[in-house]
């Protein structure tokens, strides 16, 4: 009886520090080998009305992000089909440190630069007018990736991600535009501007055809990152 | 018999001047990890000489930050959850799923009312809403001033990566520099000889990581090409030993790293003062 508050203790620390159950807070994975230096920050979309921001059927634009983050970080595709003994199939893989996001947009900012993260990446999917979720004019839909206006490290890797995800993602129209005041977005975002990383915020597909959604799901695209990453940093192994 | 003694225990005290003697050049054999730890840049914490050290000192801050953000809402009479970052370090199995997002305080936030839950999140953040992604109405991490609980604890410990992240553009280039010096190039083009010679033909190393990668564009990863890629990589280090490719790129990262801490030493004074000051605060809150 007298040591029972010691155990209740072990306890909540035990379900806190169980990934997946209870109260969770970022999720940082290592590398499985070598450290290869970088550290690469996922920051998953937590927009207040996501399931009801046009995704297709009951999909939701968060939970997307968070599983195509996951899936970038610790997935088992490589050139899209199942691999899971690649020495590239994802990040970790790579040899990088990732951590993936789990609170807030500020907590995501804050942590990031916290952590010496060396590549910033929010994951997003996109969405437009479009309001037929069956529609299939894939030159309305792609992949788009906006960095900083001046930031030339950002739209290297924003290019390189437009060019490694975009090109399997099935809308034609991929490109990359700069932030503030390209009309790709009105917003000044808040994660390109107040974030030290080299950050490049990508719009993996529009949310808002099912085609797009049923990629978007498919998780056989996330190694792509690691590839987009490896091309940016010159493979460091 | 007495002499044939005396030639044994001759002939064995030469075998060990020998070996020592061997032994005694295999370890003035120069390794790349030795070069770089004496990088200049390694005296200061967070950039990446010592990750294991840092990575402790960086999971007791975050626990100290998340116990300041608790004890500051406390005294505002909200709740808080301390919930540092999880550390995963083993290789998830195939078939494992995500799963949902769940974090407590800001599940704790959406069940308030609108009024309620804005009030909160300017005690935490200083700003009415956490997830508005404009810029102007977020709060500015390098702001003296502001952010609420949350913007005083990162102030209050800005951590062993402080001086690394501010610096991170410049550190990229640096790190990325190495590779475009003459004379890794020209320990490149030895490599690339020597991995000729046993008759692959690759310019660089990246080249040779990249390799699989690039023939994904032409949809053409089978399962020879992935055994001669292996091939090729156990190749590669052969002759990395043979040219001294990594040697040479630990002395040049060495070179510019020296170059880094001349240009950055201010920056980085300040950074080393700052963290034995926060180490006392570190060792108040997580001893």
């Amino acid at each position: 009886m007298r040591f029972a508050h010691y155990w209740i203790g072990i306890a909540i620390l035990s379900v806190m520090l169980l990934p997946g159950r209870g109260a969770r807070a970022d999720e940082i994975y290592d590398p499985y080998n070598s450290w290869n230096g970088y550290k690469v920050y996922l920051s998953p979309a937590r927009h207040s009305d996501a399931g009801n921001r046009g995704e297709c059927g009951n999909n939701n634009e968060n939970n997307m992000a968070y599983n195509s983050s996951w899936h970038a970080t610790n997935g088992w595709h490589y050139n899209d089909v199942y691999n899971d003994t690649s020495a590239y199939r994802n990040l970790r893989a790579r040899g990088y440190q990732v951590r993936i996001g789990t609170g807030t947009l500020q907590s995501a900012i804050d942590n990031s630069n916290a952590w010496g993260a060396n590549l910033h990446i929010p994951m997003h999917s996109n969405a437009s007018g479009n309001t037929d979720c069956n529609t299939t004019n894939s030159s309305a839909f792609g992949t788009v990736v906006i960095y900083r206006d001046g930031n030339a490290n950002g739209q290297s890797l924003a290019n390189q991600l437009k060019d490694k995800v975009g090109y399997k993602s099935p809308g034609t129209n991929d490109y990359t535009c700069y932030n503030p005041n390209h009309p790709c977005t009105l917003i000044d975002l808040g994660e390109l501007r107040l974030i030290n990383a080299t950050a490049a915020y990508q719009e993996s597909e529009f949310h808002n055809w099912w085609t797009g959604v049923n990629w978007i799901n498919d998780y056989s695209w996330p190694w792509r990152m690691g590839w987009a990453i490896d091309q940016f940093l010159g493979y460091p192994r | 018999m007495r002499r044939i003694l005396l030639i044994l225990v001759g002939a064995g005290l030469a075998l060990f001047a020998a070996w020592s003697s061997i032994s005694a050049e295999i370890s003035h054999v120069p390794k790349a990890a030795d070069i770089l730890a004496k990088s200049p840049l390694a005296v200061y914490p967070g950039f990446g000489h010592n990750m294991q050290a840092d990575e402790a000192r960086f999971d007791r801050e975050s626990l100290a930050r998340e116990q300041l953000i608790a004890r500051c809402m406390g005294q505002q009479d909200l709740p808080y959850t301390a919930v540092p970052p999880i550390r995963i370090d083993e290789i998830i199995s195939p078939g494992e799923t995500p799963k949902p997002l769940i974090d407590p305080n800001a599940e704790y936030a959406e069940s308030l009312e609108p009024d309620e839950r804005r009030a909160y999140y300017l005690a935490l953040y200083g700003i009415p809403d956490p997830n508005d992604p404009r810029a102007d109405r977020l709060h500015d991490p390098d702001s003296p001033t502001g952010g609420g609980c949350s913007g005083e604890a990162f102030r209050t410990i800005r951590g062993v990566y402080a001086a690394q992240s501010d610096l991170n553009e410049q550190y990229i280039a640096m790190r990325r520099s190495v590779m475009q010096d003459e004379r890794v190039k020209a320990a490149e083009q030895r490599w690339s000889a020597c991995m000729q010679d046993r008759g692959y033909e690759y310019a660089s190393p990246r080249d040779l990581l990249a390799a699989l990668d690039q023939a994904t564009l032409q949809e053409a990863i089978i399962t020879e090409l992935t055994q001669q890629h292996q091939q090729a990589m156990d190749v590669a280090d052969t002759c990395g030993t043979e040219v001294e490719l990594e040697i040479t790129v630990a002395e040049v990262r060495v070179d510019k790293e020296t170059a880094f801490v001349k240009v950055h030493q201010d920056r980085l004074t300040r950074h080393l003062e700052r963290l034995r000051t926060e180490a006392t605060r570190l060792e108040q809150l997580v001893p």
